[in-house]
């Protein structure tokens, strides 16, 4: 268990509906409901599902952006689930966002300098004079020209707004960072361009990624191990070669199979899933894909299927495997 | 060519301010077939969009076609009257966007927005009208189609929203179908839904589909031929397999190299230098030249035209000059 760098154990976060004349909770929206899972030291784990099953809501709570319903957060052993005021603080250091949308994500009265000190002014590290040195070398390290420190973000190119938000994050020598979407955003060129920095990053610093994507080929390429999503629990986690050959769960196979492959000549067997997602403030009973799984059998509409181990590091929440 | 359905013939389009002009969309041409599928390809701002709305004569705020022709059967829709043009769009040829609230109307319930058309264009009765719409809410998958020509926009999912979108484009038998990035906005099995929708309705009416996209996944499902774009010009048109098989500008092979892989692993991921260039600062000379690991010196001050390598083949790119060796050394 000790290279468990964070290990997350049923964490749920339900947003309240409110309704009628009182605005009374009339229910909740189960954006994250018991999900559980780790992430090793400088791995990257990589997080894919559908829009709207909880990618985010799980990033966000990881980091206590957002106050989880329920569960633990063991960041280096310690539940950052029930930390609070300083030594949540402190704990905060090690854990970084980088967020999909770089220019919403970044204040536009700021220069590129400014943006990137922010986190040491606001954690207290060194001398003025460190805190610039050390951002001209990570705008080095990300990629950025030294001399447009003075810019704004508006300034600058989609991609090279991405490599401001890495910046900030790695400013404070983070262990783990929660990328969400970061390169969704951007054309195919400079989308390589910044897998391929995180990657660098990753070598150079050990950094440790949570890395979400509804891109399944970028996943496959940055990851180690993957997560499934499906509307707000976990489907399936399994080191990346064997989720992607050896799909255990229903719907990880028809997500997989749904994927256009760049290769004209190639005719691929298609599962075509009926429907659309179900709404997380009322999701099916029992096993939540069960109306649109092409195996499902009676137990799946009553019984929620629990994780099950499949061997080496392969886990599966479906009665097929049971 | 008698039987191009449509053909774009050096397209300009500019937007003009008293200050400035920038031309988007530089001395285009293609042609397409009937029942072709021709992909747009290309990344963000390089013009994908401005062509399809060229041809709609859609054009947002100053822009205006400023050079070209653009002949849809044998007529030049760039000399044709507001009136007539409107006349073609919505009937003859249809086009859907990437975002389908933005031609939904919100207020409207779908069975007004999609017999208006027919009653105003067709001359169809209500009735008929009606019959037609839940015929083609049926086709793109609507089980309960008669029930939903009452429900708003808002009620339905956006996977749902583009199905109407398909259904009410198709309404009219249109020839030409314009699809710009129809999938980008869909999750990946609703995007594998739309895309079967739309190779069915195709098969069934033969209908010529102009595909924008820039998922070359989505190109090599969907394309017989593909025409690349960069910075407002079109740098390679081939065959789809031409295409991912025989690329030959360097661009079209770069963005092929970049694309990570879903069925196997590879160490580290191509990556293009550099930026996307905006309009205003498009090189002169080859527009890819600041980016192009096969540049040459020539490439920096002379552009270069479309040169032949195959059947129905062209890439614009020296490489392909045929009389390279003369400036290949400069
Ligand atoms: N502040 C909020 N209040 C209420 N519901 C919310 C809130 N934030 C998210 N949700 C709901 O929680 C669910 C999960 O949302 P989340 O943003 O985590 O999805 P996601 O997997 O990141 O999707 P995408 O791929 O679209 O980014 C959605 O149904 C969403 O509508
Ligand atoms: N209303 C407008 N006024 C001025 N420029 C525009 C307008 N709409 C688009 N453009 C510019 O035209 C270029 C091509 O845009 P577009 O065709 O939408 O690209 P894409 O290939 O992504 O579809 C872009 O540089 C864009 O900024
Ligand atoms: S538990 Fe049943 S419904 Fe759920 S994925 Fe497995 S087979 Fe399908
Ligand atoms: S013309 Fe020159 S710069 Fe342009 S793509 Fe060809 S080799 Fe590269
Ligand atoms: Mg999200
Ligand atoms: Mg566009």
């Amino acid at each position: 268990m000790s290279n468990h760098l964070l290990e997350v154990k049923k964490l749920s976060k339900y947003f309240p509906i409110k309704g009628g004349l009182f605005k009374r909770k009339v229910g909740d929206v189960k954006a994250v409901d018991q999900v559980s899972f780790y992430v090793k030291k400088g791995e990257t784990f990589g997080l894919v599902g559908e829009s709207g099953c909880g990618k985010s809501t799980t990033g966000r709570t990881l980091l206590r952006l957002m106050e989880p319903t329920d569960g633990q957060i063991l960041f280096n052993g310690v539940d950052l689930a029930t930390l609070k005021g300083e030594s949540l603080r402190k704990a905060r250091r090690d854990l970084q966002m980088v967020f999909q949308d770089p220019y919403a994500s970044l204040n536009p009265q700021m220069t590129v300098e400014q943006l990137i000190e922010e986190p040491l002014n606001i954690h207290n590290i060194g001398e003025k004079k460190d805190r610039q040195d050390r951002v001209l070398q990570i705008m080095d390290t990300v990629g950025l020209n030294k001399n447009f420190g003075g810019r704004y973000p508006h300034e600058f190119s989609g991609g090279q707004r991405q490599r401001i938000g890495i910046a900030r994050a790695l400013a404070l020598q983070p262990k783990l960072i929660v990328a969400d979407e970061p390169v969704s955003a951007l054309d195919v060129s400079i989308q390589s361009q910044v897998v391929n920095l995180m990657e660098d990053l990753q070598q150079e610093f050990g950094l440790a990624y949570v890395f979400i994507a509804h891109d399944l080929s970028v996943v496959r390429h940055i990851s180690d191990r993957v997560g499934v999503m499906y509307l707000g629990r976990m489907a399936e986690i399994a080191p990346k070669e064997e989720l992607y050959t050896k799909p255990a769960h229903p719907y990880t196979q028809a997500l997989l199979s749904a994927v256009p492959i760049p290769n004209p000549r190639l005719k691929r067997e298609r599962i075509i899933l009926k429907g659309d997602v179900p709404s997380p403030s009322n999701p099916p009973q029992g096993c939540a894909f069960h109306p649109r799984c092409p195996k499902a059998f009676d137990r799946c509409k009553v019984e929620r299927p629990e994780m099950m181990h499949l061997g080496s590091e392969h886990y599966v929440a479906c009665h097929l495997y049971d | 060519m008698s039987q191009a359905l449509l053909q774009i013939e050096n397209l300009k389009t500019v937007f003009e301010n008293t200050k400035s002009a920038v031309t988007v969309v530089d001395d285009i041409s293609f042609s397409m077939n009937k029942g072709e599928t021709l992909a747009l390809v290309g990344e963000s701002g390089c013009g994908k969009s401005m062509t399809s709305l060229s041809i709609m004569g859609l054009l947002p705020g100053t822009g205006k076609v400023a050079q070209g022709k653009i002949m849809f059967e044998g007529n030049d829709l760039t000399k044709k009257s507001v009136e007539d043009i409107s006349k073609i769009r919505g009937n003859k040829i249809a086009m859907i966007f990437q975002e389908p609230m933005t031609s939904l109307n919100p207020v409207l319930k779908i069975g007004d927005q999609m017999t208006e058309g027919l009653i105003l264009h067709h001359k169809l009765s209500k009735k008929e009208a009606e019959a037609r719409a839940i015929e083609r809410l049926k086709l793109v998958g609507f089980a309960r189609a008669k029930d939903m020509m009452n429900e708003y926009p808002h009620q339905l999912s956006g996977g749902m929203r583009q199905r109407v979108m398909i259904a009410m484009a198709m309404s009219t038998d249109p020839q030409l179908l314009i699809a710009d990035e129809p999938t980008t906005a869909l999750d990946v099995t609703i995007q594998a839904q739309v895309l079967e929708l739309m190779r069915d309705v195709k098969a069934e009416f033969e209908t010529s589909i102009l595909l924008i996209t820039h998922d070359l996944g989505v190109v090599a499902e969907m394309a017989d031929r593909v025409v690349v774009m960069y910075a407002g010009k079109v740098v390679e048109e081939a065959s789809v397999f031409d295409v991912f098989e025989k690329s030959s500008h360097p661009y079209t092979e770069g963005l092929l190299k970049s694309v990570p892989n879903l069925e196997a692993d590879q160490t580290r991921l191509y990556s293009i230098r550099g930026n996307v260039p905006t309009p205003d600062e498009f090189p002169i000379g080859c527009r890819f030249a600041p980016r192009c690991d096969k540049a040459m010196d020539h490439c920096f001050d002379h552009a270069p035209d479309l040169y032949r390598v195959g059947d129905r083949h062209q890439v614009r790119c020296f490489l392909y000059h045929p009389e390279k060796g003369t400036f290949s050394h400069e």
